[in-house]
Parts: structure tokens; sequence; C-alpha cells
């Protein structure tokens, strides 16, 4: 959901202190994975919308080094896994248009489409988590790929 | 296309259709291509995000987040913030009174005014000034009243205090303010008397004027309903009396009974997270808190003796080798290392003769550069958020060039080509 290693790990670590400090008033009215998802969404957001309202959301400066018209793209796209080079590469070339196109969805959308594609949740599991109807979950799922769908599209012309 | 159908494509795709809808989507594909492209084409959407790699959760994940627990606290949230929810009618009441009272003051004086409270026996209550007003006011069947729910902590206090005691203290008070003559002030009383015994607002400057309001001559004009006796409990009983009904936020406990409580359900809650697949970080934490280099391991290199492949590295950054629109150029990766020996291995996975360029790990750690024959990293600086690595993919004769030493930090590392 972040679109790169760091961010997500900040954001694990926020999720997760936060279910810790709300542990008290969790009830059980949902399953406790649901309710964390449901916080983990929830900061991820938070954080969102506050990385847009500093106004450097996925951008860095690099002032010292020239002009960076041409960067309008992330700089770095870490990949962690042990795979052969070969693979490796193969599997960018594919992977980073689809996660491009992905980070390119709004917030909600990308929410909807990783809880479902990613993390497997039915749509009742998903309308829990984003406090959705699964009928709201059902419409906003289908835009969502429709979306991402034009955007695959846009990214890998 | 008939939208409706289309809409429910998606449904379809992931089974979630009630049979009738399902049996219509599926005669609609029948009939339509333009209906079986559309099913295709999210078919291979919902593939392509179900394709992408997924992270492992990097080594000392665990290790930070324990130092972040321990930086921060994770101890539970105020339930409140200024007020406990047992004191917020109280609050309220009094405030709303307070605001009251202060418009009454400045703009009535010795007038017959309705009573403000449905509670007060008496119709009409005489409003005289403040400096003719009493200290104090009993509104303790009020207090009964709005506290009948259940007692705060507080009230176990005010309940091991002798009724006589409070009682004098109050005439002491009024007694007190009655001489002063206060002038009426925003100030309000500090402590808050147990249900059933009398309400001290005497701390506040404006207690005459809020007293005197309300009573009328002396206090008399206000007749409470009779108060709720309290048995007076030990301690431990007492905070079991404060347990909330169901539903209520609010619980009142000792710090031992949040600790058990806390511990409990972050039991739970690691049951929970290995039920979920996520109880892995747990086996790999006890090697990271070991690392002697004491920063973020994310950027550790997973190489072994057994198997120095380069590719057991973990990358950080990753570039293509020129200008971008060019997909077949060569990938560029910065990997970072924090020991001789996974320096060595990278080193030798490469291809490199001779030895790397010395580094003092643990303080440093080595950028190297994997990337195409005579490639070499011009600078490297240390910028306030990542690490940023100037390269040029041709031009180094020296190996080395692949190689720099930089402060041990948890940053990210950025390429960028230089011009």
């Amino acid at each position: 959901m972040t679109g790169n290693r760091s961010d997500a790990e900040d954001l694990a670590q926020d999720a997760l202190i936060r279910a810790l400090k709300a542990l008290p008033n969790f009830r059980g009215d949902s399953q406790l994975s649901t309710w964390v998802y449901r916080i983990t969404v929830n900061a991820w957001k938070n954080r969102v919308r506050a990385e847009k309202s500093r106004g450097f959301w996925k951008t860095i400066s690099f002032g010292a080094f020239g002009s960076d018209k041409d960067d309008d793209e992330p700089m770095y796209e870490p990949t962690g896994n042990d795979a052969p080079l070969d693979t490796e590469l193969e599997k960018e070339g594919t992977a980073a248009v689809v996660q491009k196109a992905l980070l390119q969805l709004d917030a909600d959308d990308r929410a909807i489409v990783v809880l479902r594609e990613i993390e497997d949740k039915s749509y009742g599991e998903i309308g829990a988590v984003l406090g959705l109807a699964e009928g709201t979950v059902k419409s906003r799922l289908f835009r969502a790929r429709a979306k991402l769908k034009t955007l695959i599209g846009k990214v890998s012309a | 296309m008939n939208d409706s159908i289309r809409e429910k494509l998606s449904a379809y795709l992931d089974g979630a259709l009630p049979d009738a809808e399902r049996r219509a989507v599926e005669l609609e594909i029948s009939r339509s291509e333009e209906m079986r492209m559309e099913l295709e084409a999210l078919r291979a959407v919902s593939a392509a995000v179900k394709g992408l790699p997924r992270e492992t959760l990097p080594v000392g994940f665990r290790a930070r987040l324990d130092a972040r627990i321990a930086r921060e606290g994770a101890a539970p949230a105020r339930e409140y913030f200024i007020l406990p929810p047992a004191y917020r009618p109280l609050a309220f009441a009094l405030s709303t009174a307070v605001v009251a009272l202060v418009v009454w003051d400045k703009s009535v004086t010795r007038l017959d005014i309705a009573a403000p409270h449905v509670g007060w026996d008496t119709a009409k209550v005489g409003v005289k000034s403040a400096a003719e007003a009493p200290p104090s006011i009993d509104v303790s069947g009020q207090l009964s009243a709005m506290n009948a729910a259940g007692k705060t902590r507080e009230d176990e206090t005010a309940e091991n205090a002798a009724p006589q005691e409070l009682t004098a203290q109050a005439a002491k008070k009024e007694d007190a303010a009655a001489d002063d003559k206060a002038a009426p002030s925003s100030t309000f009383g500090k402590k808050i008397s147990a249900p059933g015994k009398p309400l001290e607002v005497a701390e506040a400057d404006g207690a005459a004027s809020v007293a005197g309001a309300l009573s009328g001559s002396g206090g008399s004009g206000l007749s409470a309903p009779p108060a709720r006796s309290a048995p007076a409990a030990a301690p431990a009983a007492a905070l079991d009396q404060l347990e909330p009904a169901e539903g209520n936020s609010f619980k009142a406990r000792s710090e031992e009974e949040r600790s058990a409580i806390n511990e409990h359900l972050y039991q739970g809650f690691e049951e929970e997270k290995k039920r979920m697949g996520i109880a892995k970080i747990i086996d790999k934490d006890a090697e990271e808190e070991k690392a002697p280099s004491g920063g973020r391991e994310f950027m550790t290199l997973g190489a072994s003796p057994e198997s120095p492949s380069l590719n057991r590295g973990r990358s950080v950054a990753a570039v293509r080798g020129v200008a971008k629109g060019n997909p077949s150029a060569p990938i560029v990766k910065a990997i970072t290392l924090k020991s001789a020996e996974a320096l060595a291995t990278t080193w030798a996975a490469a291809g490199l003769s001779g030895e790397p360029p010395a580094v003092s790990f643990p303080d440093q750690m080595a950028i190297f550069l994997a990337c195409p024959p005579g490639c070499g990293i011009v600078t490297v600086a240390n910028r306030k958020k990542a690490i940023v690595v100037l390269y040029k993919d041709a031009g180094f004769d020296d190996a080395s060039a692949r190689v720099r030493a930089v402060t041990l930090s948890p940053k990210p590392v950025l390429l960028k080509l230089a011009q």
C-alpha cells in the first residue's frame, strides 16, 4: 500500500503500537485481525493525508545534483527478494508497472484492491475493515479494478 | 453493454454473486463478446496484483518495534481528557449553571425568577447580589441522582472521610466566604464531594456568586432531595464497584489491574498475530538483537559463505543504468553491507579481483554498486532524508570505485546517474 519498504515498516509499527494502545477498548465486535486491519488502513490513510498536506508525497529534492525536471518517478525500487538476478529483472518489469499503477489509485481504491487481491479478504471482511456495506464493497471494488486496468495501460504504454 | 451486469463482473470474478445474479451474468457472457473481454481484462488485473512480489518483514522489525514502544510507550491511552465520564454530567450541569448565573448576576439583581433546575423543590428562587451570598451550596440531591449509576475513585476518598469533617469544612468555608465578600470569578472549585455529601465550591472565588444566585437567601432557598446514604467500603471493594455497566467505556482501575489486563490482551494479540501468519518476526529478533551495529538491519546482506551469490544480498536501491525510456538498459543496484565478511563475499560474487576497499565496520557501512563493468560511484551525499549515491555507468578502471564507506545510517539509499 505504501509503495516502499521503509514506509511500510513505519506504517506497520504505527499500526501495531496503535493497536496495543487501543486494546483495552477492543470489545470483540469483530475479529481481532479485522480490527487490526482497520487500524492499519486508518493509520495509512492518515499518513497519506499528512504527506499530501506537507506536499512531498513521494518526492525528495536533489537540488545539489542539478536539475531534476525529468525525475517524476521514484528513484529507487526496493526489491528485497532473493530470487536469481534474471528472474528478478523479469519480475521487476511486470511488477513495477502494476506497482506504479497501484500507487496512482487514490487511497480508498488502493485499500480495497489490496485487501481483496493481496490480503485475500472476503467482501464481508473488507466491509468490516473499511466500514462499508457489502454491496458498496462490490461496486467500489469493480470501479477500483476498472481504474487500475486503465492505469496499467497508461503506465505500460 | 448492460451496465448493471457489467458492474457485477467483478463480484462474479470473485464468486461473490448469488445464484440468480451469477446465472444472469453467465448468460450475458455467453451472448456478448465484449462482456467476455471485459471479464478477462478484470481477471488479468486481479492476477497481476495478486502476482506482485510479497515483501517479508525486514530483519530486526520486532527489535525496532520494541525499541519504539519503549521510547514512546504503548500503555493504553487515557480514556478521558479532563474528567472521567462519570463526572461529565456533573461538570456539564455546574458549568451550565455558572454560565447562566454569570449572565444573571450581571443583568438581574434582586429579582424573583423561576428556579433554573427542574429538580429543585422551590418554584421560585430569590437571586441576590454576589456580595450577599454565602460561600457554598448543597446540591447533594442532584449529585446523588447523577451518580446513581456508579461511583468514582474520588467518591471512595470522600467516603473515607468523616461526614462531620466535611460538614465542618463546609461551615468554616461558609463563614470565611461570608466575611470575605469575594467578587465573582470564573474559577471553580477543585474538590467534588461524594454523593450524599455537600458539594464544596468554597475554593472558588466565585463561589459566593454561584451560591447566592442559586440559593437566594443564605442557601436556604434550595431544598435538595435527601442524600443517598453510601456505606463506607474497603478500597478493593470500592474498586469493584467502580466497574461500569456493560458498554461503558470508562473503567477506573488501578495500575496493577491495568497491567494485568494489558498483559492478558497482549497475549491474545500475540496469538492472533501467529494465527495471521506473522509470528515469524519473533524468531528473527533473537539474532537481530545480538547485531553489534545497532542500526536498522534491513540493509544487512543476507549472503552466507555456503552460497556466496550476489543476489542473496539485499539491494536497497535499483535504477536503470541509463536515461529512462530504455527498458533494455542494465539495472544498477546499490547494496549496503555492514560487515567485512559481507563485503568480501559480495566483492567475490561480483567477480572482482583483489581486495575491497577498507571500511570501518561497524561504525560505517559499505555501499556496493552492482553495475556493468566500468561503472563506479562519483560521490555519496548523506542528505537529510536519504543517502544519495551519484554514479556513472562507465569510465572507471578501478573496481574499488564501486565501494564507498558511509556512516552507518537507517536512511534509504537513492541512486542517481551523474550527468
